[in-house]
């Protein structure tokens, strides 16, 4: 069974260039975003003389509006939107995890409780419950990844919930309980590692969304707070200098689409996994 | 069906003040106030003390959250802190505003996703359907901000085709005017809202195809344009009105980024300001409102589910 | 025949499951086991029989404890484990197993050989090494490699898995296992050969069987007794020869009557009986027998009055007012 989930994955992902695009693409950020710690570039090197300045030979995507060099900073700001992503994804992913098994793995009244914690926290758009909350702490990288990951978790404890209860049902499950294996063990020997593929598809979306929210929070001001910068806090900038320098609009935008197609095409790779069936609708 | 709704009402009231209570302590956690948005240099400790007096700030935050809900109850939805309006005559302004934008802009979505999935759906696979599909996938990655920013560069700055800013010229109150101001924000909306409609319509109108009801009817010698009329448009249309019950919060806080990239006057920018203003009476309202709409849109469209398929039994 | 010893008997045992309406209020019970009582006697094999949805499967969790009785006792070994603390339950454990029918689901996928079986040595608190040992006898125990060990559930046939089921089952040296549906799920060449291999198992071990299964033959070729349940409740119980031989109840004449047999030429002594009707639902059974909609000779007391399993013959127990 296994093997030919992986087969199936892997012929797919053979055959369609855009997982191949996806792969490469977040491989390549990822590289860079880590690697130019490494380089002398300093993304708050200013040169007054050229604000706001084109693209040219020197600056390959021209300056901002203080002449600091804007692919510098934008890689820099990969940085704060990769590191917002998968860090606020864990929390998200963790605490999803963990209220989805016990409610669905415990039902009853623990399962009732729960899921109308879920309720609350879903009926309150997550731009407002995420701007209120960002208001509670310092303004940085810490409170933003706290804010996302606790309002990003709760399709995550629905899906897990689900998988639970029919992970619980299987027989080799009602034999650990037969034979009296504790609890704690039998979530997790038994159904952490059934429902591990729905997590990690989970998981992908997880970070798309939260650089999605990173930099819409960001945009409207409750993110990133200089002198950091992610792609959000950037495209803020480049709002202000819109008429004067254009160019400062393009490239960070371009960056967000491809991380967040490239991490949902991912994510679809790793769905023929959980459910080859969702295979066929691709054929 | 009555006593179901009265019940799934009744349920709808403790997850309501669940809400209130969570927005309050949170709101009341920040390690500021309304006081530090309006203390000037001139006020000595003992004004700003009087004035945290009056406007009730320093009682316990039981109190104030009861007061609050006192209020509420009454149809005083209370002060804003920062500008002293009453934020029943400001809603009553700042919503038909961000109305007037949601909902032309998500009922467009909505038509052109059902043709368009329809379409790709039907078309499984072609190029219409990658392109479709395609495109749609790569909107769902788009934030709408920034093709906010593109549109007022390029429509707004560049060809200087439309205002960018607002809902009317200064002075000027004539409907194309409103209309010149509208189209910008309102296509933007309408391409975020867009993606997911489309995707939703064409898996579902995928799905209906592998139906067998869809063979039977090939057997019958149905042709594929028939049978999407007939059938599959009915099947996939019918779940597609319990989004519109889902979508009804929308109309307050669908369109906050879209506002405020243009500075629309509707709710988005009066929330935001709120935020940014501790403003909390302002943040409260706006809160519960949203969060009654959700609750209120997903029983609307749990009961149209009901209506609809006659197979789905309302509850668990 | 000499006096034999009760490993397990069961009294008054009911489980039933609320059914809820789509409001979420309850509005009945499904009595999945109502009111049944009966004996195992150690060293024996007691076969259940009935059509599926009869209440076996769950009797047989209930007995277990899987499943939480609503009302009677379990007694084995002296002790009601239906209403045992916690504390005390520990030790017996081990000593009641499962079978269970579906060897795919019944094995973790993610789990190897050696998991698998250790499970429940590791629990009994054997160290890794004295597991291995353990799991090397078990595994020359039910005819399988000890290169086996390593590989995955999903690597094996049906037949390989539900002897590595059966492994499981007798690692901590049970004294009862109960076998729902072991051959149900298998291929009619495989089924044999599980079957001789739990009766092999059952000599070796002095292991005692609670066994249920659709295929009526099997369950006459492998059970000592037999047990006839039909909507949650035990219609006959007695020894499997003479029940095969000489159904009392009309169920379970219809039952046997309906078993092919292999050679068209030597037909049967009496000719097919069939069962008219739709099973009821067991959620509202008839108020008196609960064969009565569909019995041939039911009559007005049949429908009134419930009867009771009484003992009609030597080792022979019916529910039926005809008898």
């Amino acid at each position: 069974m296994k093997n030919r989930r992986l087969e199936l994955a892997k012929r797919t992902f053979l055959r369609d260039k855009g997982m191949w695009f996806a792969l490469a693409f977040l491989l390549f950020i990822v590289a860079i975003a880590i690697g130019i710690g490494f380089t002398d570039a300093d993304p708050n090197a200013l040169n007054l003389q050229k604000m706001c300045a084109p693209p040219d030979s020197e600056n390959l995507f021209g300056t901002d509006e203080l002449g600091r060099d804007y692919l510098t900073r934008v890689i820099y700001g990969a940085r704060v939107s990769l590191l917002v992503g998968v860090l606020a994804m864990l929390a998200s992913v963790t605490i999803g995890v963990l209220v989805g098994l016990v409610a669905g793995y415990f039902g009853g009244v623990v399962d009732s409780i729960l899921m109308r914690i879920v309720d609350v926290f879903c009926a309150i758009p997550w731009i407002i419950m995420v701007t209120v909350v960002g208001l509670l702490f310092q303004k940085g990288l810490a409170s933003i990844v706290i804010v996302i990951g606790c309002f990003g978790w709760m399709e995550i404890s629905r899906l897990v919930r689900t998988e639970t209860m029919t992970a619980k049902n299987r027989e080799f499950v009602h034999y650990a309980e037969l034979i009296g294996v504790p609890k704690w063990k039998i979530i997790l020997l038994h159904i952490l590692p059934s429902i591990f593929p729905v997590i990690i598809t989970a998981a992908t979306g997880a970070i798309a969304n939260a650089i999605m929210v990173e930099s819409a929070m960001s945009f409207l001001g409750f993110g990133v707070a200089a002198p950091q910068s992610s792609w959000g806090t950037l495209l803020k900038t480049a709002q202000s200098t819109l008429s004067k320098a254009p160019h400062m609009a393009i490239l960070p935008g371009v960056l967000i689409i491809c991380t967040i197609c490239s991490f949902n095409k991912l994510g679809d790779l790793l769905r023929l996994f959980v459910e080859p069936r969702a295979m066929q609708e691709g054929k | 069906m009555l006593k179901y709704l009265v019940k799934r009402l009744l349920q709808a009231v403790p997850l309501l003040i669940l809400i209130t209570m969570l927005c309050f302590t949170l709101i009341n956690l920040a390690p500021y106030d309304a006081m530090d948005a309006k203390v000037t240099d001139k006020m000595t400790p003992a004004d700003i003390e009087q004035m945290r007096e009056e406007m009730g700030l320093n009682d316990p935050i039981p109190v104030q959250y009861l007061r609050w809900v006192k209020g509420l109850l009454q149809g005083d939805l209370g002060q804003s802190l920062i500008n002293r309006t009453n934020i029943a005559t400001d809603l009553k302004e700042k919503i038909p505003n961000t109305i007037k934008l949601v909902l032309p802009a998500y009922a467009t979505a909505f038509l052109l996703a059902i043709a368009l999935g329809l379409i790709a759906g039907r078309y499984k696979n072609t190029w219409v359907d990658k392109l479709i599909n395609s495109t749609a996938s790569i909107g769902l990655s788009v934030p709408t901000f920034w093709v906010a920013l593109l549109f007022i560069y390029f429509f707004g700055l560049k060809l200087d085709l439309f205002p960018v800013m607002g809902m009317h010229s200064l002075g000027e109150d004539s409907f194309e005017d409103f209309l010149h101001h509208f189209v910008l924000p309102y296509a933007v909306l309408t391409i975020g809202f867009l993606p997911d409609l489309v995707r939703y319509v064409r898996s579902s109108t995928v799905t209906q195809f592998d139906e067998e009801y869809v063979t039977v009817q090939r057997a019958f010698g149905s042709s594929s344009g028939t049978i999407l009329l007939r059938h599959v448009s009915k099947n996939v249309l019918l779940p597609m009105i319990t989004k519109l019950g889902m979508a009804l919060p929308m109309l307050v806080t669908g369109a906050v980024i879209t506002e405020t990239v243009f500075a629309w006057p509707g709710i988005g920018v009066y929330f935001t300001t709120a935020i940014r203003n501790l403003d909390y009476p302002v943040v409260m309202v706006v809160l519960v409102l949203s969060g009654s709409l959700v609750i209120l849109g997903n029983l609307i469209s749990d009961i149209l589910c009901a209506v609809i398929d006659p197979r789905i039994r309302i509850g668990r | 025949m000499q006096k034999r010893e009760v490993l397990l008997e069961v009294k008054n045992l009911k489980k039933y499951f609320p059914v809820k309406n789509f409001f979420g209020r309850k509005v009945g019970d499904l009595k999945a086991v109502d009111d049944v009582s009966f004996v195992i006697y150690k060293g024996e094999t007691f076969g259940l029989v009935g059509e599926s949805g009869c209440g076996k499967s769950t009797l047989g969790r209930t007995i277990l404890q899987m499943l939480k009785p609503d009302a009677g006792q379990v007694i084995y070994h002296g002790k009601d484990i239906a209403n045992l603390p916690k504390s005390q339950w520990k030790d017996l454990r081990e000593k009641l197993q499962i079978i269970f029918q579906d060897p795919y689901s019944a094995l973790n996928p993610n789990w190897t050989v050696r998991e698998l079986i250790s499970e429940p040595l590791k629990n009994a608190g054997l160290s890794r090494e004295q597991c291995d040992t353990r799991v090397r006898e078990l595994l020359k125990l039910v005819n399988m490699n000890e290169d086996d060990m390593e590989k995955f559930s999903y690597e094996f046939s049906g037949g390989q898995r539900q002897r590595i089921g059966i492994a499981r089952a007798v690692a901590s040296y049970p004294e009862f296992i109960f076998c729902d549906e072991p051959i149900s799920a298998l291929d009619v060449s495989v089924q044999a050969q599980v079957v001789n291999m739990l009766k092999d198992l059952q000599q070796e071990l002095g292991l005692t069987y609670l066994f249920t299964a659709h295929d009526l033959s099997m369950v006459h070729h492998i059970s000592d007794r037999i047990g006839v349940m039909y909507l949650g409740s035990m219609v006959e119980l007695g020894k499997s020869e003479d029940v095969f031989r000489d159904p009392l109840h009309p169920y379970t004449r219809a039952l046997i009557s309906a078993i092919p047999v292999a050679d068209p030429k030597l037909g049967r002594e009496s000719s097919r009986i069939p069962i008219e009707g739709e099973l009821p639902s067991p959620m509202n059974a008839p108020r008196g027998c609960r064969f009565c909609t569909r019995c041939p000779h039911a009559t007005e007391r049949c429908r009134e009055e419930r009867p009771e399993l009484r003992e009609v013959a030597d080792e022979r127990w019916a529910a039926c007012h005809l008898l």
